[in-house]
C-alpha cells in the first residue's frame, strides 16, 4: 500500500464533465437539488485529486469535487461558502470508541485534562483532590433527588503521587447522599461513607479490591467488580443500559461533531432488538449528526447463535447505523496490569494478565465468525494475546480463506516487528491507541513494561511501514473522542511530562496520520467505498477546521479548532457555549 | 426493607473449561432437596433442565418447579446477581458458575464486600485427566494455578475415566500446590452436589448429615446446656482435618450468645441478642473422620 506516494502525486487533471444535469431521480417527480460548498481549502485524500476549493453535493453524496468552474459543469446549483475560510477535511472516523461516553456526561466529570462536554462547555481538568471535591459539591447542588446517588466520572489518581482520594474527601461534599467516583479506566470507583456503611467493606480490607489507609480502615477506593457491583447495586449506576438512550445518544453524537467526527464505532453491544429499535430511531432522524457503527460482542451468546444473529443484523442496517462486524476481548489492560504479556513479563515483577477468553475457546470463536464471513476486531493489548489472535485468525483463514476479510487488531499496543510481518502477510489491519503514547507512557516506561516496549507502545511507523492497514482511536470514554489529538499523538509520540517514546521511524507525518483518520478508519471498517475521502460517489460528510493541518506546525495539530461537521451533505456547527 | 432480609449464602464454582461446572449445576438445579437455589451459569445453552421443571422462561432466566431460579450471565453477570439479590423472593442460597479462565476469588469477593450476601465457600473442580497439560502450558498455567489458589474445596473430576496414576500424580500435585486443602475425588456422574448447600442454614438440614451413597461426609451434631469457650473452640475447629462446615448458637463462657459459623477454613463470630440456653452446633466434613472429634468438641463446654 503507497498510498504516501499516491497523495504525494499531485498531478490535478482538468475535467470535463458532458453530462446533462438530471433533475428527476428514478421518475420521481423530485427536483434534485446541488450545493457547491466553496472552501479555503478542500484535502479531499483522493490520490487522484488531493486538493480542491469546492466540492459539490447532491442527494448527500458528492457530485464533484474540484474548482469552481469544475465542480458547476453539473449544472443549477447553490453556492454555500460560509466555509470559506474554513478548512475541509472528509468527515473524521473514530474506529474504537463506547456509546457510554454519552451517558458518562450525565454526571460530573472530574477528570486531571480538559474536557469538552456535549454543550461546547470546556470542563478544565482538576489538578488536586481539593479540586475534585470542589466540583462535587456544585454537581451536589444540582442534585434534586436526595435518594439519586452522586456520581463523578474521568478521576485519575495517578497524577496526585502518594496522595489518594480518601471517603473522608468525598464525605466532604454532601452529608447523606451516596457518592461515587468512577476512574478513568471504570475499572476503580471511590465511594463516600454511606456507601462503606451499607457494605461488608469493613469486614473484608484482607481482600486486593479494598484499599485501606495506615490505620488498616477502608478509603473506599475499590478495584474490580466488587466496585462494579457496588455501583450498580448501591448507587443504582448502570452505564451499559443508558449508553443507548435518545439523551445518551445524542450527547455522543455532539461530542463526535465537536471533534470532527462523522462516523464513530460502538466497538461492544448486545444489539438486542431492543437496542437497535432505539439505535435505528435516533440515528434515522435528518438532524442526527453521525454516523454510528455498532459491533456485536461475539462472547454474549455462544457462537453458533452469534453468528446467527449477526447475520440477521446485518440488514437492519440503515444509513446511519451500520451493523455487520464482531468483536472479541481477548485480554485487558496495560496499565491495569491484566494485558497478557510475553516474556519478560510486566517491568515491575507484576504477575502476568487475564485471558478474558480461554484460548482454545477463542480460537474456536474466531472459526465460527471467519466462516460465517463476519469482520472481527479483536482486542489484543499484550503481545502474548496478539499473537495467539494472529494464531487463531490463521488458523482460520486456512479453514475457510476469503479474499478480504479485513479482521483487524484493537489496541493491539505492543506489537512487534514480527507481528506486523505476519499481519502484512494474512491482511489483518490494526487500529492502534495512539492516545496512549501521551496518557499512559510515562507509567509504561517506567512501571509496566519499562523502556524498550515502553519505546515501541502503538507503533504507528511500524505498521505503515510494513504495510498494514491502519487505523488510530481514543477508546472513548477511557479517552477523549479527537482524532486530531489521536493524530497528534502519533506524530509526536510524545508522553505527558514531554518524554519522547520511540525514534522517528515510530512517527507518523502529518499526511499519514491524517490519512490515518480519515481513509484508515474507513477502511477498518470496511466502508472505504463510502466515507473516508472526498471522492465523487462518496457520502457528503466532511470535517470543518478552522487552521489547515497541513500549514500548522506538527505540535499545534490538537489545537485546531473543528468548525463542526457536514454529515450527508447536512451542516452541523458545533455546539458552543 | 432491604435490612429485614436473611442474609443469602453465596457458593462459587469455578474451575476451568470442561472440569464439569455445568455437570455439577444441571445436577444442583434438579435435585435441589427443597432448596430454592438461584444458580447464575455462563449460558443456558449447556444447561439441560427438564422441560417440564420450567415454570417460566425469558431470554436471561429461568423458573423451575422445585423453586430454583437459573440465570444466565446474559450481557452482564453483575445485572444478573443483583436481580436474584434483590428479588422480592430471593434464593435461599446463591450459586455463581465462574466462567472457565475467571479467577473464583475475585467473584467471590463480591459475596465478601455486600452485607446481603454471606460467602458460603469457593469449590474448584480440577479435571483429572487434563490439568497435568494445563499446568505445563505457557498460555494456561498461571489462570488454573490461580484457580487451584482460590479454592476452599477441591473437586478432582473425571477420576473415571483418568488413569489410576494421573489421578494420583494430579493429587500430588494440587497437595504441593494447596497443601491441607480439602480435596475430593468424585467421577463424573457422581459429582457430589450436596457438598455445595449450605447445609446448617437451612432447618430441614437433617442433623444425621445427608445420605451420600458413598459415604464421602462424616457429620455430627452437639447440644449441650453448658456455656462454650470460644477460644477454645476456635482451636478444635482449626485443628480438625476435613472440616467442611460447623454452624449453631452457643452460649459463650463470657454470658453472651454466638452464632458460630466455619466454613472452610473461615470462622465467623458473631453476637446474638438473645442468649440462647442452649447450645447446637452442627458439622460436617469429608474424609477419614479425625479420631475423638465428638470429644474435644464436647470438652469446649464446661
Amino acid at each position: 500500500m503507497c498510498w504516501k506516494a499516491r497523495l504525494r502525486r499531485r498531478a490535478v487533471k482538468s475535467s470535463h464533465f458532458g453530462i446533462s444535469e438530471r433533475i428527476y431521480n428514478f421518475g420521481e417527480a423530485r427536483l434534485v437539488t446541488t450545493t457547491i460548498f466553496a472552501a479555503k481549502r478542500i484535502i479531499t485524500m483522493n490520490p487522484s485529486r488531493p486538493f480542491a476549493t469546492h466540492v459539490a453535493v447532491r442527494d448527500g453524496r458528492v457530485l464533484g469535487v474540484g474548482t469552481l468552474e469544475e465542480v458547476s459543469a453539473w449544472g443549477d446549483a447553490s453556492i454555500n461558502d460560509r466555509f470559506s475560510d474554513q478548512v475541509v477535511l472528509p468527515g473524521l472516523i473514530e474506529g474504537h470508541s463506547h456509546l457510554v461516553e454519552g451517558a458518562l456526561w450525565d454526571h460530573a466529570y472530574v477528570g486531571y485534562y480538559d474536557r469538552t462536554a456535549p454543550d461546547g462547555r470546556v470542563w478544565p481538568g482538576l489538578k488536586s483532590l481539593d479540586a475534585v471535591v470542589e466540583r462535587l459539591q456544585e454537581a451536589a447542588v444540582a442534585l434534586d433527588d436526595p435518594d439519586t446517588a452522586l456520581i463523578g466520572w474521568g478521576f485519575d489518581p495517578i497524577f496526585f503521587g502518594e496522595q489518594r482520594l480518601h471517603a473522608r474527601d468525598l464525605d466532604r461534599v454532601s452529608n447523606g447522599c451516596r457518592i461515587g467516583v468512577f476512574h478513568a479506566s471504570l475499572h476503580f470507583l471511590n465511594v463516600n461513607s454511606a456507601v462503606i456503611d451499607e457494605s461488608d467493606l469493613a469486614a473484608s480490607t484482607d481482600m486486593q479490591e479494598v484499599m485501606t489507609d495506615a490505620d488498616g480502615v477502608p478509603t473506599g477506593e475499590l478495584a474490580g467488580m466488587v466496585g462494579m457491583y457496588l455501583a450498580m447495586k448501591s448507587l443504582k449506576f448502570d452505564l451499559g443500559s443508558q449508553a443507548t438512550h435518545p439523551p445518551a445518544l445524542w450527547n455522543f453524537a455532539k461530542i463526535c461533531q465537536l471533534a470532527g467526527v462523522t462516523t464513530a464505532t460502538d466497538l461492544h453491544s448486545p444489539l438486542d432488538d431492543e437496542m437497535v429499535g432505539r439505535l435505528t430511531e435516533v440515528t434515522d432522524k435528518a438532524d442526527f449528526p453521525l454516523r454510528i457503527v455498532s459491533a456485536f460482542g461475539g462472547t454474549l451468546m455462544p457462537a453458533d447463535k452469534g453468528t446467527e444473529r449477526l447475520g440477521s443484523l446485518v440488514s437492519k442496517s440503515t444509513d446511519k447505523h451500520k451493523m455487520g462486524i464482531v468483536k472479541l476481548v481477548l485480554d485487558g489492560s496495560v496499565q491495569g496490569f491484566t494485558a497478557r504479556l510475553k516474556w519478560p513479563g510486566h517491568f515491575n515483577g507484576a504477575l502476568n494478565g487475564l485471558w478474558y477468553i480461554a484460548p482454545d475457546e477463542f480460537k474456536k470463536l474466531v472459526a465460527a465468525y471467519n466462516a460465517a464471513g463476519h469482520q472481527l476486531h479483536i482486542h489484543t493489548n499484550g503481545d502474548e494475546a496478539t499473537e495467539l489472535a494472529l494464531d487463531a485468525i490463521e488458523e482460520a483463514l486456512a479453514t475457510n480463506p476469503h479474499p478480504d476479510h479485513r479482521h483487524t487488531l484493537q489496541h493491539c499496543q505492543m506489537a512487534s516487528d514480527a507481528q506486523f510481518r505476519r499481519m502484512a502477510a494474512m491482511g489483518v489491519g490494526v487500529n492502534l491507541f495512539s492516545n496512549h503514547v501521551y496518557y499512559w507512557g510515562d507509567q509504561h516506561y517506567e512501571l509496566t513494561l519499562g523502556p524498550d516496549r515502553a519505546h515501541r507502545i502503538d507503533n504507528a511507523g511500524s505498521a505503515v511501514e510494513h504495510g498494514v492497514d491502519l487505523a488510530l482511536h481514543s477508546d472513548a470514554p477511557i479517552t477523549a473522542i479527537g482524532p486530531l489529538f489521536t493524530a497528534w499523538c502519533a506524530v509526536n509520540r510524545v508522553t505527558s511530562t514531554g518524554k519522547l517514546l520511540g525514534g522517528d521511524a515510530e512517527r507518523l507525518t502529518v499526511e499519514e496520520a491524517l490519512y490515518t483518520i480519515t481513509m484508515g478508519g474507513a477502511i477498518s471498517l470496511k466502508l472505504d467505498h463510502e466515507v473516508g475521502s472526498i471522492e465523487v460517489g462518496k457520502r457528503a460528510d466532511f470535517a470543518v477546521l478552522n487552521e489547515d493541518p497541513l500549514e500548522v506546525d506538527a505540535m499545534a495539530l490538537k489545537d485546531i479548532g473543528v468548525w463542526g461537521t457536514v454529515v450527508g451533505g447536512e451542516v452541523f456547527e458545533a455546539p458552543r457555549v | 426493607m432491604m435490612a429485614d432480609r436473611p442474609v443469602i449464602p453465596v457458593s462459587v464454582v469455578g474451575g476451568f473449561l470442561g472440569a464439569g461446572k455445568t455437570t455439577l449445576l444441571n445436577r444442583l438445579l434438579q435435585e435441589n432437596e427443597g432448596r430454592r437455589l438461584g444458580v447464575i451459569v455462563n449460558d443456558f445453552g449447556d444447561i439441560n433442565i427438564d422441560e417440564k421443571l420450567i415454570v417460566t422462561r425469558d431470554e436471561d432466566m429461568v423458573s423451575l418447579a422445585n423453586g430454583c431460579i437459573c440465570c444466565s450471565i446474559g450481557n452482564d453477570f453483575l445485572r444478573a446477581l443483583i436481580s436474584l439479590v434483590t428479588r422480592a423472593d430471593p434464593p435461599e442460597q446463591i450459586i455463581i458458575e465462574a466462567s472457565g479462565v475467571a479467577d473464583p476469588m475475585r467473584i467471590a469477593a463480591i459475596a465478601r464486600a455486600d452485607k446481603a450476601l454471606r460467602l458460603q465457600g469457593i469449590f474448584v473442580l480440577v479435571d483429572a485427566t487434563q490439568y497435568q497439560s494445563q499446568a505445563a502450558d505457557p498460555l494456561l498455567a498461571d489462570t488454573v494455578h490461580a484457580q487451584v489458589g482460590a479454592a476452599d474445596l477441591l473437586l478432582l473430576t473425571k477420576t473415571d475415566i483418568a488413569s489410576t496414576v494421573q489421578t494420583r500424580e494430579v493429587a500430588e500435585l494440587l497437595e504441593r500446590e494447596r497443601p491441607g486443602v480439602l480435596r475430593v475425588e468424585t467421577t463424573t456422574p457422581d459429582v457430589p452436589v450436596s457438598l455445595l448447600f449450605d447445609f446448617s442454614a437451612s432447618p430441614r438440614m437433617p442433623l444425621t448429615g445427608p445420605h451420600d451413597p458413598h459415604a464421602l461426609f462424616w457429620t455430627g451434631s452437639i447440644a449441650s446446656d453448658k456455656a462454650c469457650d470460644i477460644d477454645q473452640l476456635t482451636a478444635v475447629l482449626e485443628d480438625c482435618v476435613g472440616l467442611l462446615r460447623c454452624k449453631g448458637f452457643v452460649r459463650s463462657t463470657d454470658g453472651g450468645g454466638r452464632l458460630v459459623q466455619w466454613t472452610a477454613g473461615r470462622l465467623e463470630l458473631s453476637s446474638l441478642e438473645v442468649v440462647p440456653d442452649e447450645t447446637a452446633l452442627v458439622y460436617i466434613g469429608v474424609g477419614p473422620k479425625p479420631a475423638g472429634v465428638e470429644r474435644s468438641l464436647g470438652d469446649c463446654f464446661e
